[in-house]
């Protein structure tokens, strides 16, 4: 049944949705996903990438969010903002993307000034995304995700509107130990590997939505993640994306990118940095793409997410261990994570608290710092 | 040159009437042609001839019907195409068809003759009967040569007989005249003709002399418009222009543009020096000339004349040059920037020093959807267009497109909208 359906979906989609390409489906969601060159289909964990992928929301386990500011080609700006809410079986997403063009003139066959206009276009998404461990053992490695989006187009005088849906999936996995040469080996690699089809039409609407086949696939190995994509459009040729990213104790990361079939392709590059509140995650993001025929964009983005261990037992430990942490007190932070990580084991938040306190650690060790007892936090009590 | 005319056969009129039983002089006489009798008298012998017919008997020559004169250069031959069909109801043994000398309007001696798929067989002919069974339809050509001392405007026509016996009825008929139409003559009726000598309806096998070519139309471009001036002045943009004129019959030699600005120009440039004489160069049957924009950077008026095989054409033919709008804030003027399915965006570039000039267009998504380079001349213009056609040949979606314009000099951006 299900293959049935997805044969009426793609075929629906030869029908349709080659007619009428909408290009600003195309603009980068997030200054992270710009500068890995948006190759991203097999990227997890925030919720942008619904967005390219709607099974990416799946994994997320938090309340979380994504803004972005986009300086784009020809003088046009974009504003976009995206958020997941995990629910108990399934997790939410949806997200805004407006696209406001710079002041268009109207010029006559003699090059006189006929009429200003004001062009934008927007989209607006909503979408499911599930853990496949919900089907069956067997798919427990699967996130499965699914979007409805309308888009709205306004150009000069005319007016384009469209409905149009996505499916995608990822396939996630972790290798305790991956061998490579002599003695070296690999440990803790999570692969991804992801496809998603956006833009399936759903008939009886005046225009449609691009469609677009992406698959890809991701590592992330200690600080870097590496990512790849091919995408096709309908009617267009393929693109290659390539990223890179690093790192530094999730706190500072440098991006890097580089995209064949867009065009003359290019290189994209982005840096971000992270900030750790009590209980929440602030990433601010930069990209920048320099075009080499049009204008160099820049985007700013924000990611920021709200653990859900607040609403659980492991809250107060959590909480306790933030507490220590920014008291340096990394003794005590490291015992109240793991009581709340015992409460809580799924909660990747904490595990990558303690991934961080296991990096600073070992960087103190390095640097021959002393470990630190009860620190300042207890004094200026 | 040989001017070939194919003369149809009204087999729907003849048939009409030849059905009528008894007598189809009758019908003959209540055509309005009967007037004409009278007004070529003596010519017109049409009417006592048919009378003395009885049905089944022969016909005599076909009509056709053709209101325009030939046009020949001095020294050139014309042929005229005739049938003559036998609509008796059995075979012809005594049909002959001849002409008469040529009757010209100066008095000068032209020459004609009757051609048999195209060889000469002198001014009076019989068919064989072989040729000349019952419906049969013979073809002949009636050739007129004009004298090489001809001058223009001067005419001459032949006048073409044909004599039929019906071996059925033995009746002797001789025709000029069918259906109300006279083959050869003139009936000096002046109306739309050239130089008030148009024969008019009825008459055939005349030919005027004319000057060796003739200019059919004369157009003139801009990049982004073309118009025809043939008949009347337009107005177009102070961009590179193209000239283009279409003429009757291919020049045996060079064609020249004369171009003279704001005041008419006198084809040689000794009294008006500011002339300017282009080759024209052969393009899709036109002949074209390209006007730089140096030649009317400051000029409003341009009056065109042409000079084929060293004969100087000219009737006046001018037009108008406006700039185009100024845009402010940009070196390139963009014109008709909205386009829907079959529209044309333009970009007019100026091109500085020269040298490569390249636009390309983009996507809102940064995609390259058309791109096109020129090698230009310096201290002039390119125009650019694009139809909305990508470079694999498909229409782009509706959306805001940026055409990219890189010169040596500088960089532009513009924007382009496609609609449904």
């Amino acid at each position: 049944m299900k293959k049935v359906l997805f044969l009426y979906l793609v075929f629906s989609v030869n029908s349709y949705a080659i007619t009428s390409i909408a290009d600003f489906l195309k603009l980068p969601r997030s200054a992270k996903a710009e500068s890995l060159s948006g190759a991203v289909v097999s990227v997890m964990g925030e919720p942008f990438l619904s967005d390219y992928n709607p099974a990416s929301a799946g994994s997320i386990k938090n309340l979380s969010f994504n803004a972005m500011y986009l300086r784009w080609l020809g003088g046009s700006q974009s504003f976009y903002l995206s958020g997941v809410v995990p629910m108990k079986n399934l997790n939410l997403s949806s997200s805004i993307l407006f696209l406001s063009y710079d002041k268009f003139v109207h010029y006559g066959s003699w090059g006189e000034s006929l009429a200003t206009y004001n062009n934008s276009e927007f989209l607006v998404r909503g979408g499911v995304a599930v853990e496949g461990k919900k089907f069956g053992y067997f798919l427990r490695r699967f996130y499965f995700g699914g979007n409805l989006n309308f888009v709205n187009r306004h150009i000069i005088s005319e007016n384009y509107t469209a409905l149009g849906l996505d499916l995608g999936t990822v396939y996630r996995t972790k290798f305790k130990k991956l061998k490579a040469f002599g003695e070296f080996s690999f440990e803790d690699v999570f692969l991804n590997v992801g496809g998603a089809v956006r833009g399936l039409a759903v008939s009886g609407l005046e225009g449609y939505i691009p469609l677009v086949v992406a698959v890809g696939g991701s590592v992330e190995w200690k600080n870097l993640l590496i990512t790849s994509e091919v995408s096709v459009g309908a009617g267009a040729d393929k693109v290659f994306g390539f990223g890179v990213e690093y790192s530094w104790k999730n706190i500072a990361f440098a991006r890097i990118g580089v995209n064949f079939g867009r065009g003359d392709g290019y290189f994209t590059f982005g840096i971000g940095v992270s900030y750790p509140f009590e209980n929440r995650n602030i990433r601010v993001d930069y990209s920048v793409v320099p075009f080499l025929s049009l204008n160099t964009t820049h985007a700013f983005s924000v990611f920021a997410d709200f653990p859900s261990v607040s609403k659980s037992d492991a809250e107060i430990y959590y909480q306790k261990g933030i507490f220590y942490f920014v008291n340096n007190d990394y003794k005590n932070a490291r015992k109240m994570w793991n009581k709340a990580l015992e409460l809580d084991p799924d909660n990747e938040l904490i595990r990558r608290k303690l991934k961080e306190l296991d990096e600073i650690e070992k960087m103190e060790r390095e640097l021959g710092v002393e470990e630190t007892s009860i620190g300042a936090g207890e004094t200026n009590q | 040159m040989k001017f070939i005319k194919t003369l149809i056969l009204l087999f729907a009129g003849v048939n009409s009437w030849a059905v009528f039983t008894g007598t189809p002089s009758g019908t003959v006489l209540s055509n309005p042609a009967k007037s004409l009798a009278t007004f070529f008298g003596s010519q017109y012998e049409f009417e006592s001839t048919v009378e003395s017919l009885t049905v089944g008997s022969i016909y005599g020559l076909s009509g056709f019907n053709d209101p325009d004169d030939e046009m020949a250069y001095p020294g050139g031959v014309v042929r005229f195409s005739y049938e003559i069909t036998n609509m008796g109801n059995d075979a012809d043994d005594s049909a002959k068809v001849w002409i008469s000398k040529p009757i010209s309007s100066s008095g000068k001696d032209w020459n004609a003759w009757i051609e048999i798929n195209g060889v000469n067989v002198g001014t009076d002919y019989t068919i064989p009967v072989l040729y000349f069974g019952a419906g049969a339809v013979f073809k002949f050509d009636v050739a007129l040569e004009v004298p090489t001392n001809a001058v223009q405007d001067e005419w001459a026509y032949v006048e073409v007989y044909a004599e039929t016996i019906s071996n059925a009825s033995h009746i002797v008929g001789v025709y000029t005249g069918f259906n109300g139409y006279i083959y050869g003559g003139k009936d000096r009726v002046d109306d739309s003709g050239p130089s008030g000598l148009d024969p008019g309806d009825g008459a055939h096998s005349c030919v005027v002399v004319v000057p060796p070519n003739r200019v059919m139309e004369v157009k003139v471009s801009d990049g982004v418009e073309e118009k025809n001036i043939t008949h009347s002045p337009a107005t177009i943009r102070r961009l590179p222009q193209r000239l283009a004129v279409e003429l009757r019959d291919a020049p045996s030699d060079k064609v020249f543009a004369w171009l003279g600005f704001d005041s008419p120009t006198d084809g040689n440039g000794l009294s008006n020096t500011e002339d300017v004489r282009i080759e024209m160069h052969k393009l899709n049957g036109w002949w074209v000339a390209e006007v730089p924009l140096r030649l009317i950077s400051r000029v409003n008026r341009v009056y065109v004349a042409f000079e084929v095989d060293g004969v100087f054409y000219s009737e006046g033919w001018n037009y108008y040059v406006r700039d185009v709008y100024y845009q402010e804030n940009f070196q390139t003027v963009i014109m008709n920037n909205v386009i829907r399915k079959g529209e044309k965006v333009f970009i007019a570039v100026p091109t500085g020093g020269g040298g490569e000039i390249r636009v390309e267009f983009y996507s809102i998504a940064g995609e390259k959807v058309k791109s096109e380079t020129v090698n230009a001349e310096p201290n002039s213009k390119v125009v650019f267009e694009w139809d909305g056609i990508d470079d694999e040949g498909q229409r782009v979606s509706a959306g805001i497109y940026f055409a990219v314009i890189k010169t040596q000099e500088f960089e532009e951006v513009r924007q382009v909208a496609v609609v449904e």
